[in-house]
Parts: C-alpha cells; structure tokens; sequence
C-alpha cells in the first residue's frame, strides 16, 4: 500500500464510523504500517542509558546433578560485569506457573538441556554470549528418561520434584471423563472403530524471539518491557524471584511478533533472569535470545500419544467413545495441567456422544518442558476425532460430510461432559456451508475422475470439524476476568488501557472498534494505550481466544458508565443526544472546567463454570466456538510430496467484530496447521533436540499456501459476548491440520497416524498399499 | 547456543576489481574469497570457519559475463542466480539449469548466490550439480601463472570437498550447448516449495535414434557424497528399446547406484527408493 492508498482506507474507515455499524467493518489495523516500514519498536530496538546485555549458561545435559559451577574464566573479559547464580536470588529460586516447581536457575540439579543455570551481564551482547562459554560446570550425569510412555512405567528415573507431581511418580496429572456407561455404549454399537495417533513437537517459530529489559526504578521498584501474552504473570513471576511486592513490579508489553501460546509463560522465566542481573548490577539488562536458543529452550506443542476407540449404530449415530491419551510434558508442569484439561475437553469433538469415558495423562520426562501453542492440547485430539469419524464413514459407507452432520451437536444437545448448549452453536451451519463451498459430492466424483486417470498423482479431500470452548473454562475460573480504564481528555478524545495484548492477531483494532460502537464515536478518537501493569487490575492472560470477548466486555461496562455521565453533562449543555458525538469536545471541555471525573472503569467477570473433577463433568465453557475446514490435496505418490491446492474454511465465532483481521487470523491458521500436518518436526536424540534453526525447522512459506481458499463465517450470535462474538484465534489451526492430513489419507486411501505427514511418511504408506494389492 | 562468536570483530573485507588483484591476495593466509556470501556467513556466524580477509569477488566484471562462445555458454562464477534464470541464453540452450535453480533458495538468497559460490561450496544438495553434470559442464580453475580445465564430475570431491588447489579460484562455467533431445527431467524433494535443501534429486537427458536410446545422462543429487550421474543406469539403457522391462530394471539399478545416508531431513531407505522410482517416473514419461 503507498501512502495515498493507505490515507483513503483511513477516510473510508471514518465514513463506517460515521452511520455506527463500527462491528463487522473491515477497519485497518494501526499497528500495520508501522509495521511494514520496519518502524515498529520490538524489545530489541529499545535502549536505556547504561544498559547491559545478558546471556545465559544452559545446561549440556539432560539430566544431572551439578557438582561444581567455576565462572572465574568468565571474569577474564573487563567488559563483563557480573554473574549469577542459584544462591544469589534474593526472593524465591521460583518461576510459578501453575506449580512452584521451575527454578529459575537451576539449584543443584538440571532436569533438561536448556535449563539456565547461570547468568553473565556485560557491556555488550557479544562479549556477554563469549563469556556465557567460558563456563565450567562439573556435571554428574544421572539417569534420565525422554519418552512418555517409558517415564510411566515404574522402573522409570524420576525426573520431576515431589511438589510438582500429584498422581505418582513422572505422573504430573491425570484426568478424566466418565458420561454414562460405556460398556452399554460399546454395546449398544453396530461397529467399533480403533486408532493409535502419535504426534510430535510443533514449535511456534515466532518472528521475534523471546527478549525482555529489566529496568530498576525508583524506590526499589523493578519495571519489566518485554514480548509477551501475560503481563501480569510476568509480573507475579519477577515479584517471586526477587522477593518485591506487586506493586513494586510494572511490566510494560512491548511490540510484540508474534506468540501462539508460546509468550504465555516462557516470558515469566526471561524476564526473571534479566530481572534478577538488574537487581544485582542495579542497571537496566537487555536479555534476548537467539533463534536457537529459543528452539531448544522454550516451550512447544506437546508431543502425545492418543488412542481411542469409537462405537456407532449402522446410521452413524455415536454411542460410545474410549479414549486413552498420554502427552509429554517435558521436565517441569509450567502449563501442562492446563493443557491436559483442554485436551481432555476436546477429546469428543464437535459431537453428540451418549457414553464417554476419558482418561488423559501427563508425564514427566527429561525434555524442555512444554507449554501453551495455539489450539492448547486440542489439535492433536482434533485429528484423532476426525480420523475416526473417517475410519467410521468408511466402515459404515456413509459419506464423510453427511456422518458429521448427523452427530453434529445442536443447540438443546449435551456435550460429553454432559453441558446443555443454550445457545450460539453454530456447527451444522459450517457443515452446510464448506460442503456447499466445494460443491462436496461433485467434487469427490470430479477428484475419483482425476485419480482413476492419473498414474502417479493423486487427489484427496479432506473435512475436520471441530469446537472450542472459548475462554479459560471451569478448571481456573478465577482468572477469566479483565479490566478496562477509560478516559475523555479535555480535548475529547479517548484514552484506554486494557490488560490483554496485541501480539499480531488484531486486539487493539478489534478493540478499539468495540469501543467505538459503545461509545458512538469514530475509532481515530480512540486510543489504546501500550499495555502497562499499573494502568489496570489484573486482566488475566492473553490467551484461550478471550481477548476480545473478555476485554471488549470490560470496554463495554467503562462505555457505558462514561456514557452516563456524559449524557447528563450533555443534558445541563442542552446538546441533543445524537449530537453528543460530534460535540464532544465541547462536553469535553465542560468535564474539564467543571472538575467532573473524567476516568472510568470497566470490569468484566467470566461467565460462571463449573467442572468436577471426579467424573470430569461440569458447564465447563460458558461458549463455543465452532469451525469447518475442507482442504483439497495432491500427493506426489512417487516422492510422498503434498501440495495443498484448495482451501474452504466456515467458522462460527459468533459476531465477527472485523472480517479483515478475521479472516488473517484464519488465513494464517491455514498456514500454521498445513506447516504440523506436512513438514513441522523436531527430531530428538535422547533429551536434545535435533534442529537447531529454520533451516532445519521447515515452516510453511507463501510458496506452500494454496492458491486457492475462501474462508466465510456463519455468526451464531452469543448473547454473553461483545456485540455477540465469541473467540476465534486458535480454531483455524485446530480445524486446518486436520483437514490437509485427511486429505491426504483420502488420496492414499491408506491411513496414516503419526505427524507430521512428511514426503517419506507418506512415501512408506503409498509403498505398503501398493504392496497390499 | 555455543554463544555467537562476535566474527566481524577482527575482520577485513575487500572489494576486489580486478583478476590480476585476486591473483595477488588468494594466497595469503586467513583470506577467503566471498561472493554472494550466503554459504559463507552461514558458515561464519556458527564459527565452523573463522576467516581474517574477506576477498569479495562479487564486482569483477570478468566473472560477471553469460557469453557463448564456439558451440558453449561460458557463465562467469560472479554470476548470480537471478541473473542465470534472466538470461535468454540460458532459458534457450540450457533449459534444465533454469529448472533447477528456480527452485534453488528463495529470491532473495538467488539475489545474491551465485553459480560459482554454489559450485565450491560443494554440498551434495548444491542445485546447480545436478544440470551441470548432465549438460557436461568443464569448469575453468585458475591460478597465478596458470589456468586449467576439469570436468564438474571431477570437481567435487566429497561433501565440501573440491578440487581446487590452494591459491586456485573458479573463474568460468563452461557449457556446451546439447543437441536437441527429449524434454529434460528434473525434480528436486523438498518438504516444502521454497527454501528446501534438496533431500534427493534427480535430472535426466535422453536421445533416441531409429527407436533406441542413443544417449541417456541421469544425474543425482543428495544421494552421495558428491552429486553424481547414475552411469551404470546410462549404460544399462544405451543401445536399448524402452520397455516395461527396461524401466524395471533401470529402477533398480538407479536405487543401487546411490549411496545416501540418513539424515535429519531422510533415511538413507526413502532416498534410494525415491531415486529409483523418479527414473521410472522419467522413463514412463518418455515412452509417453
Ligand atoms: C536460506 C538459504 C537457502 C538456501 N537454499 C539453497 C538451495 O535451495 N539450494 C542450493 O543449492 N543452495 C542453497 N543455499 C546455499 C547458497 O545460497 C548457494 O550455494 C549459493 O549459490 C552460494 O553462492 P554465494 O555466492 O553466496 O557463495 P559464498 O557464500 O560467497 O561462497 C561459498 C563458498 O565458495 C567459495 N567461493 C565462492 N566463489 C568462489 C570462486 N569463484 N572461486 C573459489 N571459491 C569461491 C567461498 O570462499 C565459500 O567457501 C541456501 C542458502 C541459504 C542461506
């Protein structure tokens, strides 16, 4: 876009503002151009005067107990300033997540290959990272374990503290789901179907990686600016560590490029350790890693294991599912709990099941420990449903769409947990609509033609359908809240500041739109502030796909009580109500004047939940959302390689706040799940990672996206949402993977069942069928 | 993760304008010729080597030319990547060296790679290999005092290995122009569209007269130590009628000509497999 173009897409955003109507349109980002000219501040651009640069010493080993650490060597460079270790933390060696058990060094012991165990600062980056490898460290290596499974069985090593495991030994969790009896279910089923799905790493493979400056303040205060999702649990975390009350912490999110769940709790470690050479040296500390550092020490998608077992009448009609699932967590719980919960409440899929028996577990191995990634715990269940719900289909010569529409659950219906929808369920609409999209049956006979032409080319078309219950859900209920401070200045323009992030899916947009719409004003009126600890309570973390719902709620609740006392102002000026827009600098200048409180605040509290954990029953989402994705493929049967050539994607996230950023987010959703389906892999040699980089880490790039893909939204509304939507940033990865993969077991004619479908993956299946004929 | 060396700390760079000035400094220890600089700084930045003098030959306009000359294409080694799929010479005589390098990198990296830089690297997955096997390439070494030419087959030597003596550099690529023959083959696998190191490849040239083969070159990559041609697999189908048989047998022995390992990218298994099978695939294609 020049810049001509750029200011008429302004202009054209005012004219929406102007008749209202502000939620839907496809406004322009804000943060966009700055972006694209390179001119946006990441944490690496910042500077303080006086600054010094940190890097980490890690551990070699995957497991060992450290018997000595020597970093006199380390001295040797007048350009660095200091170290630090374990025994310096002045508060508690802690970085709580969910469980206290993560050092933020590691005291006497490491658990994975990674894990910091000290701290140098010097005057430049380069001279810190030199003496980061003039560490001595005298391990003494012990026995470790690296595979789940292997972890359970009861000869295993113990890797994890005592604190941190609750269920037995490298047991950090497990949980369940029992819903009627499924024996009667199984035996009620004219046909079972069976699946073992394996899955490895995903890696989030942000642009930016992980970084943080910690800045000493005034009066022993400590304030934090860095990329991430969770302010306010970087700033629990850096209180922790140095022993400091909250509010002597202020976290400042940065720019931020890019997080997927991965800036959810590693920026809680980061920002610890910069925060810690801070409080030593007294001095700001830079800490940014490297793209390698930030592959083999940060936390990605689960690797799992998932088995399950599915009953259905000669119809379609699901009587019973036994699903036994098994993820590795890696050597600390950070999030994993959190993550098993999810993964146990999309273990049914989008259907209607009678008798439910679930059993989800959560190991602990000698391996980076793993956390949040887009979807959180889901995709690996998404592809396990929907593959038995082909297995059935083909079992039971009942079309693909059409056995998805007759388990599809309705609004009246009961989840697995045995939740009654009220309201907003949108999936059979999805359903309807994707395969109207394709044209689904003229399409499957038009890709039969192709295949029964073509030697060594085949085609496949892939469906998944998938839910996600929006927010953070009956497990943690105390955390689905936010803020909002809202305030007209004299001038009468707006200033807000909310607790939830920008991180590159479109929060600010989206929420400055929804305070647009409250507020009958224009959205250049508006400004979100940079979002700062101190400006609102705890607003809980950016993630789970509620920033919009929960702060644009908050936003709603401060509109309406500024609203208020800007009507009554407005009454006293004798201003008409529909000219209180236009004429509200003049109000403005009253409020000022007049010595009216121009600030107000906005709360917003999560729908009550409720689950227990006994039979793993409960209202556990207050909403869901719900997707549909077709993809079509061409698998090179002599290579193995796949091009996605088509892609369809139906949401219902409710009412769409603005289609643009929207359709991004599906866009690149598409792109992310096609990059775990095909080519995303993280070999492991024991407890090391085998790649180190993105050369070897393969992510999608444009080249790989289809050519071809529509994405629409069908908007069942949710009357407990902003303006009616729910959430949708992590459904388009969970609903994408899914559909490429299937597409391409669809143009096998062969399943496979572990990711990512690599050229040789699916080489070997093409060979075993051709062997079988 | 080691701690990034600080390696532009003590470092010279020089624009060299000259051959002659080459000649002079090629030589002298801890000097290193850089071009496009995209295999060499990869190198640098993970301290595999650690250069003193850079001697950036990117701006002599001697090895900057795509010329023919007497039945051949002589490419400069300064040549970049996107100025080989530009040329019109190129996309006329040397049609399977633009397939190739299409896929080479991202546009960005053919920017600034160049054919000679591709060349001394020698990576057995080095794109331009591949055609420049098949199309008989000599390459043009030279050094102070003297100036050789050796087959690109004799070239490469091992993974990074070449033949190039010290004080020796690349100057030319050259190419004679092939008689028209079949369609060339070329498919390289990747995981992904752009920016994949090949994890095998495979290119062939074929010539029929009176119903049989009269010449076939199959060349390899990332299945060897050194990108190869497959000259058993030439041998076996030279003087033959392409039948079902021979294409089952020319499989087989195309499998059993490479000898890849496993890596991270693939096992040494689905590389030979696939070899074999991209030979039938081509042979299928030109019996049609
Ligand atoms: C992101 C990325 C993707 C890539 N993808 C591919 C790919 O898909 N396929 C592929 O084949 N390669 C790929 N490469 C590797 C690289 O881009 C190519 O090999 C390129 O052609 C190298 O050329 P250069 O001019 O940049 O070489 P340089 O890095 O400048 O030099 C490479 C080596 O050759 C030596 N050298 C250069 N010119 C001469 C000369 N004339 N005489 C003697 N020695 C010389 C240098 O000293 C150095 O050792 C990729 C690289 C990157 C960074």
């Amino acid at each position: 876009m020049n810049e001509a173009e750029t200011k008429h897409s302004n202009t054209k955003s005012q004219d929406l503002s102007l008749n209202s109507g502000m939620i839907g349109a496809a406004v322009p980002r804000p943060d966009a151009i700055d972006k694209v000219r390179g001119e946006a501040r990441f944490v690496d651009d910042l500077v303080f005067s006086g600054m010094l640069h940190a890097a980490v010493i890690w551990s070699e080993f995957p497991h060992a107990k450290i018997r000595n650490i020597d970093l006199t060597a380390i001295m040797d460079d007048p350009r660095v300033v200091c170290t630090l270790t374990s025994e310096e933390v002045p508060g508690d060696n802690i970085v709580h997540v969910i469980y206290d058990d993560q050092p933020a060094l590691a005291a006497g012991i490491v658990r994975y290959i990674g894990e910091p165990i000290a701290l140098v600062a010097a005057e430049d980056r380069a001279s810190a990272r030199a003496a980061a490898t003039r560490a001595l460290i005298d391990y003494e290596e012990i026995p470790a374990v690296f595979d789940p499974e292997e972890a359970l069985r009861p000869d295993a090593p113990l890797v994890a503290v005592p604190a941190a495991v609750e269920k037995g030994p490298n047991l950090f969790n497990s949980m369940r789901i029992r819903k009627g009896d499924i024996e009667q279910g199984f035996a009620a089923a004219d046909v079972v179907v069976e699946g073992e799905y394996r899955f490895g790493y995903q890696e989030h493979a942000y642009l930016e990686t992980q970084g943080a400056i910690a800045v000493p303040e005034e009066h022993g205060a400590m304030a934090i600016y860095g990329t991430m999702q969770c302010p306010f649990y970087v700033r629990s975390a850096v209180a922790q560590v140095l022993g400091l009350p909250l509010s002597k912490v202020r976290v400042v999110q940065t720019a931020t490029g890019g997080a997927f769940g991965g800036k959810e709790d590693v920026p809680s470690l980061v920002s610890a350790l910069a925060a810690l050479l801070a409080w030593k040296t007294r001095r700001p500390v830079k800490l940014v890693y490297d793209r390698e550092e930030d592959i083999l020490t940060t936390s990605k998608r689960h690797p799992a294991v998932i088995r399950y077992r599915s009953g259905a009448k000669r119809d379609g009609r699901l009587t019973a599912i036994e699903v036994d699932f098994i993820y590795n967590a890696g050597a600390y719980q950070t999030l994993s709990s959190a993550v098993l919960w999810r993964a146990l409440m999309s273990a049914a899929g989008p259907y209607r099941i009678p008798h439910v028996k679930v059993d989800g577990r959560m190991a602990a191995t000698n391996t980076v420990p793993n956390g949040a990634f887009r979807g959180f715990g889901s995709p690996q269940m998404n592809f396990a449903h929907e593959s038995q719900m082909d297995l059935l289909s083909d079992r039971l010569q009942i079309d693909r769409l059409e056995i998805r529409l007759r388990n599809a659950l309705q609004i009246g219906d009961e989840t697995a947990t045995c939740q009654r929808l009220e309201e907003s369920v949108g999936l059979t609409e999805t359903l309807e609509q994707a395969g109207q999209t394709v044209d689904w049956e003229n399409r499957l006979r038009k890709i039969e033609a192709f295949n029964a032409d073509s030697h060594s080319r085949r085609r496949g078309l892939g469906i998944s359908t998938v839910t996600y219950g929006v927010g953070l859900g009956g497990k943690a209920p105390f955390l689905d809240k936010a803020g909002a401070y809202m305030k007209l200045e004299a001038d009468g323009s707006i200033t807000i500041a909310v607790g939830t992030v920008e991180m590159g899916q479109g929060l600010t947009t989206a929420l400055t739109q929804i305070a647009a719409e409250a507020l009958s004003l224009s959205p250049e009126r508006i400004h979100l502030a940079p979002v700062d600890s101190s400006r609102v309570p705890d607003s809980g973390p950016t993630v789970a796909s509620r920033g919009t719902l929960m702060s644009g709620l908050a936003i709603i609740a401060a509109a309406e009580k500024l609203q208020e006392r800007v009507s009554s102002a407005a009454r006293d000026l004798d201003i008409p109500k529909e000219e209180i827009p236009s004429r509200l600098p003049e109000i403005a200048r009253v409020f000022f004047m007049r010595n009216i409180d121009p600030a107000v605040e906005g709360w917003a509290s999560g729908e009550p939940v409720d689950w227990d954990p006994e039979s793993g029953l409960g209202n556990v989402y207050f909403v869901y959302s719900y997707a549909t994705h077709i993809a079509q493929v061409e698998v090179d049967l002599v290579t193995g390689e796949v091009n996605v050539e088509e892609f369809v994607a139906v949401h219902d996230s409710g009412k769409i706040v603005n289609r643009r950023l929207a359709a991004g987010q599906v866009e690149g959703g598409i792109a992310q799940g096609l990059g775990y389906a095909l080519m995303e892999e993280i070999p492991r040699q024991g407890g090391r990672l085998l790649t180190t980089g993105l050369t070897t880490y393969r992510i999608p790039t444009i080249c790989d996206i289809p050519l071809r893909s529509e994405v629409s939204f069908v908007e069942a509304i949710c009357s407990k949402g902003p303006f009616g939507a729910k959430g949708l940033g992590e459904v388009p990865l969970m609903a994408a993977h899914v559909a490429v993969s299937r597409a391409v077991v669809h143009a096998l004619g062969r399943p496979i069942t572990t990711y990512p479908f690599s050229p040789e993956r699916v080489k070997k299946a093409v060979t075993m069928q051709k062997n079988s004929e | 993760m080691s701690g990034e060396k600080e390696f532009v700390q003590h470092l010279q760079h020089l624009k060299i304008g000259s051959i002659e000035d080459l000649l002079q400094q090629i030589g002298e220890p801890g000097a290193r010729i850089i071009c496009g600089g995209t295999d060499l700084l990869v190198k640098m930045r993970s301290g595999a080597i650690s250069p003193e003098r850079l001697l950036d030959i990117s701006e002599i306009d001697a090895l900057r030319a795509i010329e023919e000359k007497d039945g051949r294409i002589e490419i400069g080694a300064a040549v970049t990547e996107s100025e080989i799929l530009a040329s019109e010479l190129v996309t006329v005589c040397l049609p399977l060296l633009r397939t190739a390098l299409v896929h080479l990198g991202s546009l960005q990296i053919r920017n600034r790679g160049t054919l000679g830089g591709n060349l001394v690297n020698a990576s057995p997955a080095a794109d331009s290999a591949v055609p420049l096997l098949l199309y008989n390439a000599e390459l043009i070494l030279q050094r102070a005092g003297s100036e050789r030419s050796i087959p690109v087959e004799e070239f490469f030597r091992g993974p990074g290995q070449t033949a190039l003596a010290s004080g020796e550099f690349l100057r030319t690529v050259s190419i004679p122009i092939p008689r028209e023959g079949f369609d060339p083959f070329f498919h390289k696998v990747g995981r992904r569209r752009a920016l994949a190191i090949a994890i095998a490849s495979l290119g062939a040239l074929l010539w029929v007269e009176g119903g049989v083969v009269a010449e076939a070159r199959l060349a390899a990559g990332s299945v060897a130590p050194t990108a190869i041609r497959l000259s058993r697999t030439e041998n076996l189908l030279t003087g033959e009628k392409i039948t079902p048989e021979l294409i089952a047998q020319a499989r087989e022995l195309a499998a059993q000509e490479v000898s890849p390992i496993t890596d991270i990218r693939a096992s040494a298994g689905y590389r030979r497999e696939v070899i074999g099978d991209l030979v039938e695939r081509f042979l299928n294609e030109v019996v049609g």
